[in-house]
């Protein structure tokens, strides 16, 4: 049970020591170190653009096909366009991002800071008087928080389009149809309900990745073993978070 | 006895079943560098990251100028860590810093000092470690090791600390840089004055650098002295640790330590069955110290080595040589009269004249003047190495000299 102790106090340190973070920020002390916060923009946000339109289009694309297999079944190709909007935008888009996020900068995340523990970085950080959640997770965490929705909005975006256009060049259903289908049946609400989910994910991928980056102790193989473990219990606590935010939505859905 | 600057008090600390450090009590005294010692995975490191605060005790007390850490305030120990500069033995880089500022890091974090102090300072720093200007842009991963340490002993200095921890600074250094490494933190001590406490392997090279010693073994100080104390200890354990270390050999100059140099001498002085003379040589680099602060500690390291190899080469057929301080050679020569060591010396200085040290190649454009001194002494049985090298050193002549590098 040792290693369970630690373990989590070292994750009762980080996020002690964030809210102690936010907390000067709100006393107006210095908490942003732009050159991170600039990097993890950049890394978090822009490099992930390519891979996430990429799998946005074969998502819009897969589901606009298996929906008008089932729905031509019952005469009703023109719910294609609804059905591909609302799981887009409640469901897939924002988790696949958080996945391909999770595999991107948690991963890295994890890596670097297990990195740095071995090398004695972070040890050096603590001698300069640089507290390292501030240095290092802070800037992290702010840049997930704002990207990953960013991100998430551009999935939706070309998800819906991509399967829009899809539909309309094979599958024979009028591109004005499948938008006005689109519009009369999307509400803003499923848009939100994505949007808080994805900050939910952005929050557990950077706290995970880093967590376990912390945890690092021995050597190259714990690096890799820390890099794996933060994906694999990012994915599953997703996965949990997305179930626990589908229910809610279910729970409270307007009558 | 005098306050001590830091000092640790029946510390122990044990990581799961495997206790590291075993009730150790150490004095560091203020403007001294105190070298602890001790054989690969017996705690030094972590001793050193408990004076810092990087560790906790599991009981035990570390105390700073009789003030208690742990009792510390939060400004109190702020203020504390603010004096305390690290050097640690991976360097500690941070890779996505170029090297300007992961030397300026610790100034913009402790110092509230204007950007051009800030960069007159690293400048400075990196200067006087013989960094090139230009290195200032580049980024970790392409210095090379020598230069990494340079710059993380840059950044341990950068704030003018009063008291710095130097965790194994040579490791992964080759011998002529390790020792640089070591003169360039005895002289920055001398001319700063700041308390340093070392963390070594490099024995006996750090006895040359160290005011104290402290040997640390199954989580305990064996023994805490000067080095000379050090070197006349009777105590078993401490013994029994040298013993250890007699055969090691002065890895620069692949020469006798000065501890194994002496027993060797005695066995020569006190052999009844040598009732011959012998002789006692003893080679000086003059104006060392010059030449490191003229020009720079790895141009004293090369000196120093090719010295060595040249009395190696003519000497190590008759007897057996020693480094005896940092710009002492001692060579023992049995059986030998002192005016055939002065025939063979001549020799000697002819090969120290014809060596690119004394042409000025390692360093080109830089004007200095230096010498080399030898001394002689006729040695009779059942003397004393020390009175034949302080004779020595009374009759020391020019042996080579050089004016002023090309």
């Amino acid at each position: 049970m040792n290693w369970l102790t630690r373990d989590f106090s070292v994750l009762f340190w980080m996020i002690t020591r964030l809210i102690a973070c936010a907390r000067m920020g709100h006393e107006g002390r210095k908490i942003f170190y732009l050159r991170e916060i600039a990097k993890a923009f950049s890394r978090i946000g822009a490099d992930a653009i390519p891979i996430v339109s990429v799998i946005a289009v074969s998502i819009g694309v897969i589901l606009s096909l298996q929906a008008a297999l089932q729905l031509e079944k019952v005469g009703a190709v023109s719910y294609v366009a609804s059905l591909v909007g609302v799981t887009i935008l409640t469901e897939l888009g924002p988790l696949l991002t958080a996945i391909i996020v999770t595999g991107r900068s948690g991963a890295s995340f994890a890596a670097e800071i297990a990195t740095m523990q071995i090398y004695e970085e972070i040890d050096a950080l603590e001698v300069i008087g640089l507290d390292p959640v501030r240095f290092l997770v802070w800037p992290k965490l702010l840049a997930m928080v704002l990207m990953v929705p960013c991100l998430t909005v551009l999935a939706d975006f070309v998800g819906i389009v991509s399967g829009g256009v899809f539909s309309s060049v094979f599958l024979g259903i009028d591109g004005r149809t499948y938008f006005q289908e689109s519009v009369n049946f999307l509400r803003l609400r499923f848009f939100y309900t994505g949007l808080i989910k994805s900050l939910g994910f952005a929050v557990t991928i950077t706290l995970i990745g880093c967590w376990q980056g912390f945890l690092a102790r021995d050597g190259a193989v714990d690096v890799g073993l820390r890099t794996t473990r933060a994906v694999v219990q990012s994915i599953f606590v997703i996965v949990l978070l997305d179930l626990f935010f589908t229910a809610v939505n279910y729970l409270v859905r307007p009558s | 006895m005098a306050e001590p600057l830091i000092e640790l008090r029946d510390v122990h600390k044990a990581f799961g079943t495997r206790r590291v450090l075993d009730g150790v009590n150490l004095r560091i005294e203020k403007g001294q560098v105190t070298t602890i010692i001790g054989k690969s995975g017996v705690g030094k490191s972590v001793l050193l990251k408990h004076i810092i605060g990087l560790i906790r005790p599991d009981s035990g007390d570390i105390f700073f100028s009789g003030q208690r850490l742990r009792d510390m305030k939060r400004k109190e120990r702020k203020a504390f860590k603010a004096k305390v500069s690290y050097m640690f033995q991976s360097n500690a880089l941070f890779d996505s810093l170029n090297v300007f500022d992961n030397v300026a890091l610790p100034l913009k974090e402790k110092t509230r000092l204007p950007k051009e102090e800030i960069e007159h300072r690293v400048m400075e720093k990196i200067t006087s470690l013989e960094l090139p200007a230009d290195v200032v842009r580049k980024y970790p991963s392409q210095l090379s090791g020598g230069m990494q340490k340079r710059v993380a002993l840059a950044r341990a200095l950068v704030t003018d600390p009063e008291i710095v921890l130097f965790d194994e600074p040579t490791t992964g250094l080759d011998p002529i840089r390790k020792n640089a490494v070591l003169s360039m933190i005895a002289q920055y001590q001398r001319k700063f004055g700041f308390t340093a406490v070392l963390v070594s392997h490099d024995i006996p090279d750090v006895f040359y650098v160290s005011n104290r010693i402290a040997i640390i073994d199954d989580g305990r100080i064996l023994f805490e002295g000067t080095p000379l104390e050090l070197e006349q200890s009777h105590e078993e354990v401490v013994e029994e640790f040298l013993h250890s270390l007699d055969t090691l050999k002065n890895e620069l100059i692949g020469l006798d330590t000065r501890v194994r140099l002496e027993k060797r001498f005695t066995e020569v002085s006190e052999n009844p069955l040598v009732s011959e003379p012998y002789t006692v040589m003893l080679v000086t680099v003059e104006d060392l110290e010059n030449i490191k602060e003229e020009i720079g500690h790895l141009a004293a390291q090369y000196v120093i080595e090719a010295l060595s190899q040249a009395i190696r080469k003519y000497f190590g057929a008759f007897g057996f040589s020693g480094r005896y301080s940092q710009d002492k050679i001692v060579t023992i020569l049995p059986r030998m009269k002192v005016a055939e060591a002065q025939d063979l010396s001549r020799k000697l200085a002819k090969e120290i004249e014809g060596t690119d040290v004394l042409h000025g190649t390692h360093y080109p454009r830089i004007c200095i003047e230096f010498t080399i001194d030898v001394g002689f002494a006729q040695g009779a049985p059942g003397d004393r190495l020390k009175a034949l090298v302080d004779w020595a050193a009374a009759e020391q002549t020019n042996l080579a000299h050089l004016v002023c590098a090309s």
